[in-house]
């Protein structure tokens, strides 16, 4: 265990700002459980989650020397991860012929998707949703950002995200209700 | 107004966090010290690959890379060479600063 498991997250922030390589790793100790959530709530794939949560650390490490505050991390970290995600998901749209762009909302759900196991499984439930729409409620429900945040971070306008977060809702609380259904 | 609906927001609280691993950072450190090897190499590459080439130029033909210097000389004492040259060290400034390095 590092001896700065019990230091103040500011001090960790910035010794790994100033390339203290201990620190950069408490600081991943500590980030990990978030940014590696955060990317099994918006891909579809665990592994695919587990390399893009890597990512976002070695995107971290190249930009620590940028940052201006520790006050600043948490936003800083998510804006990493959800721009790494972005680039994934247009890299594969580049290689494939159906559309995935995030703001193409066109995309459903196939119907052969893995079912819902026996006790609903959120993230299995999210990939049902369009790019999207997961995004915008995971940043909602995960993230704990407004709407008004949401817009401005994905720079989408404010009504395309309500009305993204809407329909996401309205399609998870359908999937709850399938669910508690065949419960019964 | 709360923006959250109440049912969503429960299946969010409910579901398992991902807890830390020590494999998870191991595995950032090794991609961190790949991307540092990878640079390094590219860097002593291109810095031995420019000195060779330069070695093999003044052995071969001394007078090819001795024509350049002269006429690099020529062209940073005019005024489009100053210009280049002061709009160059600030685009050099910056990579150095916010550089992907």
């Amino acid at each position: 265990v590092s001896g700065l498991a019990n230091a103040a997250e500011a001090v960790v922030i910035g010794l790994a700002v100033s390339g203290d390589a201990s620190a950069f790793d408490e600081l991943v100790r500590r980030k990990q459980s978030t940014v590696r959530s955060l990317m099994r709530y918006l891909s579809r794939d665990t592994a695919l989650a587990e390399d893009l949560g890597q990512q976002v650390f070695v995107e971290v490490w190249k930009s620590l020397p940028r940052l201006e505050s520790a006050a600043a991390f948490h936003g800083w970290l998510r804006r990493i991860a959800v721009n790494v995600w972005l680039q994934e998901t247009r890299k594969k749209d580049i290689f494939s012929s159906r559309s995935t762009e995030p703001w193409d909302d066109s995309w459903e759900p196939e119907a052969h998707e893995a079912p819902l196991g026996q006790d609903i499984d959120l993230a299995n439930a999210l990939s049902r949703l369009s790019a999207t729409a997961r995004l915008c409620i995971v940043l909602a429900y995960h993230e704990g950002m407004t709407h008004a945040e949401i817009a401005r971070e994905i720079d989408l306008p404010l009504g395309t995200v309500k009305s993204h977060i809407f329909r996401g809702e309205k399609r998870l609380k359908q999937m709850l209700n399938d669910y508690e259904d065949e419960q019964q | 107004m709360t923006e959250s609906d109440p049912r969503v927001s429960a299946l969010f609280a409910r579901d398992t966090r991902i807890t830390a691993t020590d494999t998870f950072t191991s595995a950032v450190r090794r991609r961190i010290s790949r991307k540092r090897l990878a640079t390094r190499v590219i860097t002593i590459g291109l810095a031995l690959f420019f000195v060779i080439a330069g070695a093999v130029a003044i052995m071969l033909a001394p007078s090819t890379p001795l024509d350049p210097v002269r006429r690099l000389g020529e062209f940073l004492v005019s005024r489009d060479g100053m210009a280049s040259s002061a709009i160059l060290a600030t685009v050099l400034l910056g990579w150095l600063r916010f550089g992907d390095v």
